[in-house]
Protein backbone atom coordinates (compact mmCIF):
# COMPACT_ATOMS: atom_id res chain seq x y z
CA UNK A 1 0.00 0.00 0.00
CA UNK A 2 3.10 2.66 0.70
CA UNK A 3 6.65 1.60 -0.20
CA UNK A 4 9.36 4.32 0.60
CA UNK A 5 12.49 3.99 -0.38
CA UNK A 6 15.41 5.27 1.15
CA UNK A 7 13.59 8.64 1.59
CA UNK A 8 16.13 11.42 2.41
CA UNK A 9 15.50 14.52 4.20
CA UNK A 10 17.45 16.94 5.78
CA UNK A 11 17.40 19.81 8.19
CA UNK A 12 20.44 21.74 9.55
CA UNK A 13 20.37 19.45 12.49
CA UNK A 14 18.39 16.02 11.36
CA UNK A 15 18.96 14.15 8.59
CA UNK A 16 15.92 11.74 7.53
CA UNK A 17 16.93 8.41 6.23
CA UNK A 18 13.95 5.48 6.03
CA UNK A 19 12.57 2.95 4.26
CA UNK A 20 9.50 1.09 5.02
CA UNK A 21 6.49 -0.46 3.55
CA UNK A 22 2.96 -0.73 4.70
CA UNK A 23 1.14 -3.63 3.82
CA UNK A 24 -2.88 -3.88 2.30
CA UNK A 25 -5.17 -4.83 5.02
CA UNK A 26 -2.41 -4.49 7.79
CA UNK A 27 -1.96 -1.68 10.82
CA UNK A 28 1.46 -0.68 10.71
CA UNK A 29 2.38 1.37 13.69
CA UNK A 30 5.63 3.75 13.82
CA UNK A 31 6.86 4.54 16.87
CA UNK A 32 9.80 6.58 18.69
CA UNK A 33 11.03 9.55 20.56
CA UNK A 34 10.12 12.69 19.84
CA UNK A 35 12.16 14.67 17.69
CA UNK A 36 12.86 11.00 15.89
CA UNK A 37 11.48 11.33 13.01
CA UNK A 38 8.17 10.23 12.74
CA UNK A 39 6.07 13.54 11.82
CA UNK A 40 8.51 13.85 8.66
CA UNK A 41 8.06 10.78 7.56
CA UNK A 42 3.82 11.26 7.67
CA UNK A 43 4.95 14.72 6.14
CA UNK A 44 6.98 13.29 3.07
CA UNK A 45 4.07 10.84 2.75
CA UNK A 46 1.44 13.33 2.28
CA UNK A 47 3.70 15.64 0.32
CA UNK A 48 3.67 18.52 2.62
CA UNK A 49 7.16 18.78 2.69
CA UNK A 50 9.58 18.30 -0.13
CA UNK A 51 12.04 15.32 -0.30
CA UNK A 52 15.45 15.32 -0.89
CA UNK A 53 15.86 11.58 -2.12
CA UNK A 54 14.00 8.55 -2.48
CA UNK A 55 11.04 7.83 -3.28
CA UNK A 56 7.58 7.01 -2.01
CA UNK A 57 4.80 4.75 -3.72
CA UNK A 58 1.50 4.86 -2.40
CA UNK A 59 -1.09 2.49 -4.22
CA UNK A 60 1.38 1.42 -6.83
CA UNK A 61 2.00 4.71 -8.37
CA UNK A 62 4.74 7.35 -7.57
CA UNK A 63 3.83 9.88 -5.54
CA UNK A 64 4.06 12.84 -8.25
CA UNK A 65 1.73 10.49 -11.02
CA UNK A 66 -1.03 10.54 -7.70
CA UNK A 67 -4.38 11.72 -8.81
CA UNK A 68 -7.14 13.94 -7.02
CA UNK A 69 -9.31 10.71 -7.44
CA UNK A 70 -6.05 8.46 -5.66
CA UNK A 71 -6.28 11.00 -2.94
CA UNK A 72 -9.76 10.72 -2.18
CA UNK A 73 -8.94 7.13 -1.26
CA UNK A 74 -6.41 8.28 1.68
CA UNK A 75 -8.19 9.84 5.09
CA UNK A 76 -6.04 11.54 7.83
CA UNK A 77 -5.29 12.65 10.78
CA UNK A 78 -2.71 15.25 12.16
CA UNK A 79 -2.36 15.61 15.61
CA UNK A 80 -1.10 19.34 15.32
CA UNK A 81 -3.23 20.46 12.60
CA UNK A 82 -7.04 19.83 11.17
CA UNK A 83 -10.16 22.50 9.94
CA UNK A 84 -9.83 25.74 10.92
CA UNK A 85 -11.18 26.45 14.52
CA UNK A 86 -13.78 28.81 13.79
CA UNK A 87 -16.06 26.30 11.50
CA UNK A 88 -18.69 23.91 13.02
CA UNK A 89 -19.20 20.34 12.19
CA UNK A 90 -22.34 21.80 10.37
CA UNK A 91 -20.01 23.35 7.57
CA UNK A 92 -17.77 20.99 7.34
CA UNK A 93 -19.67 18.41 5.97
CA UNK A 94 -20.53 20.34 2.45
CA UNK A 95 -16.98 20.57 2.54
CA UNK A 96 -16.15 17.32 2.63
CA UNK A 97 -19.48 16.31 0.81
CA UNK A 98 -17.86 18.06 -2.26
CA UNK A 99 -14.72 16.75 -1.52
CA UNK A 100 -14.87 13.17 -1.78
CA UNK A 101 -16.96 11.30 -3.50
CA UNK A 102 -18.07 8.41 -1.28
CA UNK A 103 -18.30 10.56 1.54
CA UNK A 104 -20.69 9.36 3.62
CA UNK A 105 -23.05 11.82 5.52
CA UNK A 106 -25.45 10.24 7.05
CA UNK A 107 -23.31 7.54 8.91
CA UNK A 108 -20.72 10.71 9.48
CA UNK A 109 -23.54 12.62 11.60
CA UNK A 110 -24.85 9.26 13.00
CA UNK A 111 -21.21 8.72 14.89
CA UNK A 112 -20.85 12.78 15.62
CA UNK A 113 -23.87 11.92 17.49
CA UNK A 114 -22.74 9.28 19.03
CA UNK A 115 -19.54 10.43 20.23
CA UNK A 116 -21.43 13.47 21.73
CA UNK A 117 -19.72 15.85 18.98
CA UNK A 118 -22.32 19.00 18.46
CA UNK A 119 -22.65 19.49 14.98
CA UNK A 120 -23.34 23.41 15.55
CA UNK A 121 -20.71 24.63 18.02
CA UNK A 122 -17.09 25.93 16.64
CA UNK A 123 -14.15 23.38 16.47
CA UNK A 124 -11.90 26.06 18.84
CA UNK A 125 -14.73 25.52 21.33
CA UNK A 126 -14.06 21.19 21.39
CA UNK A 127 -12.46 19.72 24.29
CA UNK A 128 -8.97 17.66 22.87
CA UNK A 129 -10.69 14.58 23.31
CA UNK A 130 -13.46 15.95 20.96
CA UNK A 131 -10.73 16.77 18.54
CA UNK A 132 -9.22 13.90 18.26
CA UNK A 133 -12.21 12.28 18.24
CA UNK A 134 -13.77 14.26 15.30
CA UNK A 135 -10.38 13.88 13.40
CA UNK A 136 -10.44 10.47 13.02
CA UNK A 137 -14.09 10.51 12.17
CA UNK A 138 -13.54 12.55 9.69
CA UNK A 139 -10.46 10.59 8.23
CA UNK A 140 -13.02 7.63 8.00
CA UNK A 141 -16.09 9.37 7.00
CA UNK A 142 -15.35 8.66 3.14
CA UNK A 143 -14.76 5.36 2.52
CA UNK A 144 -10.92 5.62 2.76
CA UNK A 145 -9.14 2.69 2.12
CA UNK A 146 -5.57 4.12 3.62
CA UNK A 147 -5.63 5.59 7.11
CA UNK A 148 -2.64 7.73 7.79
CA UNK A 149 -2.95 8.93 11.28
CA UNK A 150 -0.52 10.81 12.99
CA UNK A 151 -0.44 10.48 16.65
CA UNK A 152 -4.32 10.70 16.83
CA UNK A 153 -4.38 9.87 20.48
CA UNK A 154 -2.17 12.59 21.79
CA UNK A 155 -3.52 14.13 24.78
CA UNK A 156 -6.25 12.62 25.56
CA UNK A 157 -7.00 10.09 28.39
CA UNK A 158 -7.40 6.36 29.08
CA UNK A 159 -11.03 5.88 27.93
CA UNK A 160 -10.96 7.89 24.92
CA UNK A 161 -7.87 7.25 23.53
CA UNK A 162 -9.25 3.35 23.87
CA UNK A 163 -12.82 5.00 22.18
CA UNK A 164 -9.85 6.35 19.64
CA UNK A 165 -8.73 2.79 18.98
CA UNK A 166 -12.30 0.70 18.92
CA UNK A 167 -13.23 3.46 16.53
CA UNK A 168 -10.02 2.21 14.24
CA UNK A 169 -10.81 -1.45 14.88
CA UNK A 170 -14.25 -1.21 13.56
CA UNK A 171 -13.16 0.61 10.62
CA UNK A 172 -10.71 -2.22 9.57
CA UNK A 173 -13.45 -5.11 10.08
CA UNK A 174 -15.48 -3.67 7.70
CA UNK A 175 -12.96 -4.09 5.13
CA UNK A 176 -9.85 -6.97 4.75
CA UNK A 177 -7.92 -4.74 1.97
CA UNK A 178 -8.07 -1.16 4.81
CA UNK A 179 -4.99 0.04 5.84
CA UNK A 180 -3.77 2.00 8.78
CA UNK A 181 -0.40 3.51 9.50
CA UNK A 182 0.11 5.00 12.56
CA UNK A 183 2.52 6.54 14.54
CA UNK A 184 2.09 7.01 18.25
CA UNK A 185 4.62 7.77 21.74
CA UNK A 186 2.57 5.51 23.65
CA UNK A 187 2.93 1.90 22.94
CA UNK A 188 0.38 0.28 25.02
CA UNK A 189 -2.19 2.40 22.21
CA UNK A 190 0.35 0.01 19.01
CA UNK A 191 0.44 -2.82 21.12
CA UNK A 192 -3.47 -3.60 20.93
CA UNK A 193 -3.76 -2.17 17.81
CA UNK A 194 -0.92 -2.81 15.23
CA UNK A 195 -0.28 -6.32 12.85
CA UNK A 196 3.42 -4.82 13.16
CA UNK A 197 5.69 -1.84 14.16
CA UNK A 198 8.42 0.18 12.85
CA UNK A 199 11.19 1.87 15.20
CA UNK A 200 12.53 5.09 14.21
CA UNK A 201 15.82 6.04 16.51
CA UNK A 202 17.12 9.76 14.78
CA UNK A 203 15.74 9.69 11.61
CA UNK A 204 16.30 6.02 10.81
CA UNK A 205 14.43 3.09 10.74
CA UNK A 206 16.14 0.68 13.56
CA UNK A 207 13.98 -2.05 13.83
CA UNK A 208 10.70 -3.42 12.50
CA UNK A 209 8.85 -6.47 13.87
CA UNK A 210 5.29 -7.97 13.74
CA UNK A 211 3.68 -7.31 17.12
CA UNK A 212 3.13 -10.66 18.21
CA UNK A 213 6.58 -11.41 17.70
CA UNK A 214 7.46 -8.44 19.89
CA UNK A 215 5.60 -9.26 22.30
CA UNK A 216 6.50 -13.37 22.41
CA UNK A 217 9.88 -13.32 21.71
CA UNK A 218 11.83 -10.49 22.55
CA UNK A 219 12.28 -9.94 26.01
CA UNK A 220 14.93 -8.14 28.73
CA UNK A 221 17.24 -10.23 30.44
CA UNK A 222 18.71 -9.15 33.67
CA UNK A 223 22.50 -10.47 34.58
CA UNK A 224 24.66 -10.18 36.92
CA UNK A 225 28.72 -9.74 35.57
CA UNK A 226 29.54 -13.22 36.28
CA UNK A 227 26.74 -14.94 34.31
CA UNK A 228 26.89 -12.19 31.66
CA UNK A 229 30.65 -13.27 30.81
CA UNK A 230 29.54 -17.10 30.79
CA UNK A 231 25.90 -15.98 28.65
CA UNK A 232 26.07 -17.01 25.06
CA UNK A 233 25.28 -13.52 23.29
CA UNK A 234 24.54 -14.58 19.87
CA UNK A 235 20.98 -13.88 20.36
CA UNK A 236 21.25 -10.69 22.40
CA UNK A 237 20.37 -7.25 20.47
CA UNK A 238 21.24 -4.15 22.65
CA UNK A 239 22.85 -4.64 25.96
CA UNK A 240 22.91 -1.69 28.76
CA UNK A 241 24.92 -1.62 32.12
CA UNK A 242 23.31 -1.62 34.79
CA UNK A 243 24.11 -0.98 38.87
CA UNK A 244 23.50 -4.66 39.29
CA UNK A 245 25.00 -6.13 36.02
CA UNK A 246 23.62 -5.98 32.57
CA UNK A 247 20.02 -5.49 31.05
CA UNK A 248 20.09 -7.56 27.57
CA UNK A 249 17.60 -7.29 24.85
CA UNK A 250 16.77 -10.47 22.69
CA UNK A 251 14.69 -11.67 20.34
CA UNK A 252 15.05 -15.15 21.57
CA UNK A 253 13.00 -15.74 24.86
CA UNK A 254 12.67 -19.17 24.01
CA UNK A 255 16.62 -19.90 23.96
CA UNK A 256 17.60 -18.15 27.17
CA UNK A 257 14.60 -19.99 28.97
CA UNK A 258 15.52 -23.31 28.31
CA UNK A 259 19.24 -22.58 28.68
CA UNK A 260 19.41 -20.72 31.27
CA UNK A 261 16.61 -20.90 33.96
CA UNK A 262 18.48 -19.25 36.68
CA UNK A 263 18.59 -15.57 34.97
CA UNK A 264 15.74 -13.40 35.09
CA UNK A 265 14.23 -12.51 31.73
CA UNK A 266 11.14 -10.19 31.30
CA UNK A 267 8.76 -9.86 29.17
CA UNK A 268 9.52 -7.50 26.52
CA UNK A 269 7.10 -4.24 26.03
CA UNK A 270 7.37 -1.77 23.98
CA UNK A 271 8.34 1.05 26.19
CA UNK A 272 10.91 -1.00 27.67
CA UNK A 273 12.46 -1.98 23.86
CA UNK A 274 12.63 1.45 22.87
CA UNK A 275 14.18 2.09 26.01
CA UNK A 276 17.02 -0.83 25.25
CA UNK A 277 17.15 0.70 21.62
CA UNK A 278 18.35 3.83 22.34
CA UNK A 279 20.26 3.20 24.89
CA UNK A 280 21.61 -0.07 24.69
CA UNK A 281 25.11 -0.74 23.11
CA UNK A 282 25.64 -3.69 20.76
CA UNK B 1 -12.50 24.07 -5.91
CA UNK B 2 -16.11 24.01 -4.95
CA UNK B 3 -15.06 22.43 -1.82
CA UNK B 4 -12.40 25.40 -1.02
CA UNK B 5 -15.52 27.70 -1.65
CA UNK B 6 -17.69 26.77 0.68
CA UNK B 7 -15.23 26.44 3.03
CA UNK B 8 -14.24 30.22 2.74
CA UNK B 9 -17.95 31.07 2.67
CA UNK B 10 -18.55 29.64 5.79
CA UNK B 11 -15.81 30.84 7.22
CA UNK B 12 -16.58 34.30 5.64
CA UNK B 13 -20.24 34.19 7.60
CA UNK B 14 -18.77 34.00 10.64
CA UNK B 15 -17.89 37.59 10.27
CA UNK B 16 -21.53 38.51 9.46
CA UNK B 17 -21.32 41.00 12.36
CA UNK B 18 -18.89 43.17 10.28
CA UNK B 19 -20.54 42.63 6.92
CA UNK B 20 -23.59 43.78 8.80
CA UNK B 21 -21.10 47.04 9.69
CA UNK B 22 -19.89 47.32 6.98
CA UNK B 23 -23.37 47.26 4.97
CA UNK B 24 -24.40 50.03 7.16
CA UNK B 25 -21.66 52.02 6.89
CA UNK B 26 -22.04 51.71 3.23
CA UNK B 27 -25.57 53.10 3.54
CA UNK B 28 -24.64 55.80 5.59
CA UNK B 29 -22.12 56.78 3.48
CA UNK B 30 -24.40 56.63 0.62
CA UNK B 31 -26.77 58.99 1.76
CA UNK B 32 -24.37 61.63 3.13
CA UNK B 33 -21.21 61.04 0.66
CA UNK B 34 -21.56 64.05 -2.45
CA UNK B 35 -18.94 61.37 -4.43
CA UNK B 36 -20.16 58.43 -5.73
CA UNK B 37 -16.66 56.96 -6.49
CA UNK B 38 -15.54 56.97 -2.81
CA UNK B 39 -18.47 54.57 -1.91
CA UNK B 40 -17.94 51.95 -4.96
CA UNK B 41 -13.94 52.35 -4.03
CA UNK B 42 -14.34 51.99 -0.27
CA UNK B 43 -17.18 49.18 -0.51
CA UNK B 44 -14.70 47.09 -3.59
CA UNK B 45 -11.97 47.76 -0.93
CA UNK B 46 -13.39 47.03 1.75
CA UNK B 47 -14.34 43.61 0.38
CA UNK B 48 -11.57 42.64 -1.20
CA UNK B 49 -9.58 43.14 2.21
CA UNK B 50 -12.49 40.68 4.00
CA UNK B 51 -11.99 37.99 0.94
CA UNK B 52 -7.74 38.37 1.20
CA UNK B 53 -8.47 37.67 5.44
CA UNK B 54 -9.46 34.28 4.12
CA UNK B 55 -6.06 32.96 4.42
CA UNK B 56 -5.28 34.16 7.57
CA UNK B 57 -7.97 31.21 9.09
CA UNK B 58 -6.21 28.89 6.63
CA UNK B 59 -2.92 29.55 7.95
CA UNK B 60 -3.47 30.07 11.81
CA UNK B 61 -3.17 27.07 14.37
CA UNK B 62 -0.95 25.35 11.58
CA UNK B 63 -3.85 24.22 9.37
CA UNK B 64 -2.28 24.50 5.79
CA UNK B 65 -0.93 21.36 6.86
CA UNK B 66 -4.36 19.24 6.62
CA UNK B 67 -5.67 21.57 4.52
CA UNK B 68 -3.62 19.95 1.63
CA UNK B 69 -3.92 16.46 2.93
CA UNK B 70 -7.52 17.10 1.29
CA UNK B 71 -7.86 15.91 -2.37
CA UNK B 72 -6.88 19.19 -3.48
CA UNK B 73 -3.38 20.75 -5.19
CA UNK B 74 -1.66 23.91 -4.30
CA UNK B 75 -2.22 25.02 -7.70
CA UNK B 76 -6.40 24.41 -7.08
CA UNK B 77 -5.57 26.11 -3.64
CA UNK B 78 -4.20 29.50 -5.38
CA UNK B 79 -6.89 29.93 -7.50
CA UNK B 80 -9.69 29.32 -5.78
CA UNK B 81 -8.33 32.11 -3.57
CA UNK B 82 -7.71 34.61 -6.79
CA UNK B 83 -11.47 33.40 -8.04
CA UNK B 84 -12.55 34.62 -4.67
CA UNK B 85 -10.96 37.76 -3.84
CA UNK B 86 -12.02 38.68 -8.33
CA UNK B 87 -15.36 37.62 -7.44
CA UNK B 88 -16.00 39.46 -4.32
CA UNK B 89 -14.11 43.13 -5.59
CA UNK B 90 -16.18 42.88 -8.90
CA UNK B 91 -19.64 41.57 -7.17
CA UNK B 92 -18.89 44.70 -4.98
CA UNK B 93 -17.95 47.11 -7.56
CA UNK B 94 -20.80 46.23 -9.54
CA UNK B 95 -23.52 46.30 -7.14
CA UNK B 96 -21.99 49.35 -5.51
CA UNK B 97 -21.88 51.06 -9.18
CA UNK B 98 -25.41 50.25 -9.58
CA UNK B 99 -26.87 51.51 -6.42
CA UNK B 100 -25.28 54.77 -7.07
CA UNK B 101 -26.64 55.49 -10.47
CA UNK B 102 -30.03 53.84 -8.81
CA UNK B 103 -29.24 57.04 -5.75
CA UNK B 104 -28.42 59.34 -8.21
CA UNK B 105 -31.46 58.65 -10.26
CA UNK B 106 -34.10 58.85 -7.50
CA UNK B 107 -32.57 62.12 -5.69
CA UNK B 108 -32.53 63.21 -9.64
CA UNK B 109 -28.89 64.25 -9.13
CA UNK B 110 -27.04 65.58 -12.03
CA UNK B 111 -24.08 62.55 -12.67
CA UNK B 112 -22.34 61.60 -15.53
CA UNK B 113 -22.89 57.98 -16.12
CA UNK B 114 -19.69 57.47 -18.48
CA UNK B 115 -16.94 59.05 -16.47
CA UNK B 116 -18.95 57.05 -13.24
CA UNK B 117 -18.64 53.47 -15.09
CA UNK B 118 -14.87 54.37 -16.12
CA UNK B 119 -14.03 55.54 -12.69
CA UNK B 120 -15.56 52.12 -11.46
CA UNK B 121 -13.35 50.55 -13.76
CA UNK B 122 -10.42 52.20 -12.57
CA UNK B 123 -11.55 51.36 -9.03
CA UNK B 124 -12.14 47.84 -9.79
CA UNK B 125 -8.44 47.54 -11.49
CA UNK B 126 -6.93 49.16 -8.71
CA UNK B 127 -8.22 46.78 -6.50
CA UNK B 128 -6.99 44.09 -9.06
CA UNK B 129 -3.80 45.51 -8.57
CA UNK B 130 -4.09 45.61 -4.42
CA UNK B 131 -4.71 41.76 -4.59
CA UNK B 132 -2.21 40.90 -7.61
CA UNK B 133 0.61 42.42 -5.03
CA UNK B 134 -1.32 41.51 -1.67
CA UNK B 135 -2.03 37.75 -2.40
CA UNK B 136 1.72 36.63 -3.03
CA UNK B 137 2.65 38.22 -0.38
CA UNK B 138 0.34 37.31 2.16
CA UNK B 139 0.90 33.35 0.79
CA UNK B 140 4.52 33.53 0.85
CA UNK B 141 5.18 35.72 3.79
CA UNK B 142 1.91 35.11 6.26
CA UNK B 143 -0.91 37.10 7.11
CA UNK B 144 1.26 38.06 10.05
CA UNK B 145 3.83 39.99 8.13
CA UNK B 146 1.47 41.29 5.54
CA UNK B 147 1.20 44.75 7.91
CA UNK B 148 4.95 45.41 7.92
CA UNK B 149 5.18 44.71 3.93
CA UNK B 150 1.95 47.22 3.36
CA UNK B 151 3.93 49.83 5.15
CA UNK B 152 7.36 49.02 2.86
CA UNK B 153 5.55 49.35 -0.20
CA UNK B 154 3.33 52.01 0.66
CA UNK B 155 6.38 53.66 2.00
CA UNK B 156 8.32 52.91 -2.02
CA UNK B 157 4.62 54.25 -4.11
CA UNK B 158 4.59 57.37 -2.22
CA UNK B 159 8.95 57.83 -2.26
CA UNK B 160 8.46 56.96 -6.34
CA UNK B 161 5.12 59.08 -6.38
CA UNK B 162 7.00 61.75 -5.00
CA UNK B 163 9.95 60.99 -7.36
CA UNK B 164 8.04 61.44 -10.67
CA UNK B 165 6.25 64.48 -9.53
CA UNK B 166 9.61 66.40 -9.31
CA UNK B 167 10.69 64.56 -12.63
CA UNK B 168 10.48 67.36 -15.15
CA UNK B 169 9.94 65.96 -19.27
CA UNK B 170 13.15 67.92 -20.50
CA UNK B 171 13.08 70.02 -23.25
CA UNK B 172 13.43 68.38 -26.73
CA UNK B 173 12.35 65.39 -25.60
CA UNK B 174 9.52 63.33 -27.93
CA UNK B 175 7.36 62.37 -25.11
CA UNK B 176 3.88 64.02 -26.39
CA UNK B 177 1.55 64.22 -23.24
CA UNK B 178 -0.87 66.21 -25.12
CA UNK B 179 -1.14 63.70 -27.55
CA UNK B 180 -1.28 60.88 -25.41
CA UNK B 181 -4.36 62.46 -23.18
CA UNK B 182 -5.94 63.22 -26.84
CA UNK B 183 -5.58 59.21 -27.64
CA UNK B 184 -7.32 58.48 -24.34
CA UNK B 185 -10.10 60.99 -25.43
CA UNK B 186 -10.57 59.12 -28.86
CA UNK B 187 -10.68 55.84 -27.06
CA UNK B 188 -14.21 55.85 -25.54
CA UNK B 189 -15.90 54.74 -22.52
CA UNK B 190 -15.77 51.36 -23.42
CA UNK B 191 -12.06 51.78 -24.94
CA UNK B 192 -11.23 52.91 -21.58
CA UNK B 193 -12.88 49.87 -19.92
CA UNK B 194 -11.60 47.45 -21.96
CA UNK B 195 -7.61 48.80 -21.72
CA UNK B 196 -8.31 48.69 -18.19
CA UNK B 197 -9.69 45.85 -17.34
CA UNK B 198 -7.03 44.08 -19.72
CA UNK B 199 -3.90 45.36 -17.37
CA UNK B 200 -6.42 44.33 -14.37
CA UNK B 201 -6.31 41.18 -16.19
CA UNK B 202 -2.68 41.15 -16.92
CA UNK B 203 -1.54 41.98 -13.24
CA UNK B 204 -3.70 38.42 -11.98
CA UNK B 205 -2.96 36.24 -14.23
CA UNK B 206 1.31 37.31 -13.36
CA UNK B 207 0.34 37.22 -9.76
CA UNK B 208 -1.45 33.94 -10.18
CA UNK B 209 1.80 32.13 -12.05
CA UNK B 210 4.23 33.60 -8.70
CA UNK B 211 2.10 32.82 -6.46
CA UNK B 212 1.18 28.87 -7.88
CA UNK B 213 5.38 28.76 -7.76
CA UNK B 214 5.50 30.11 -3.99
CA UNK B 215 2.65 27.53 -2.47
CA UNK B 216 4.30 24.60 -4.64
CA UNK B 217 7.70 25.60 -2.65
CA UNK B 218 6.11 25.71 0.61
CA UNK B 219 6.85 22.98 3.34
CA UNK B 220 4.18 22.46 5.67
Amino acid sequence: MIKIENLKKNYSKFTLDCSMEVQPGMITGLIGQNGAGKSTTFKSILGLISMDGGSIEIFGKDMSAMTQKDRQQIGVALSDSGFSGWLRIKDIIPILASMYDAFEKEEFIQQCQQFKLPLDKKLKEFSTGMKAKLKVLVAMSHNASLLILDEPTAGLDVVAREQVLDMLRNYMEKDENRTILISSHISSDLEGLCDDIYMIHEGKIVLHEETDVLLSDYAVLKVDETKYDLMDKKYVIKIVKESFGYKCLTNQRQFYQENYPDIVIEKGTIDELIMMMIRGDK
Amino acid sequence: MKGLLIKDCRLLLQQKNFIILLFLCTIFLFTMAEEPSFIIAYVTLLMVMMFLGTVSYDEFDNGYSFLFTLPISRKEYVLEKYVLCVCASLGAGIVATIACLAGAFVRQNDIEVQTLIVGAACILAVSAGILAVMLPIILKYGPDKLRTISFVIAGVIVACGMLLSKLQIPEGSTIDLAGIMKFIETLGTVGIVVIVALIGIAALIVSFLISVKIMEKKEF
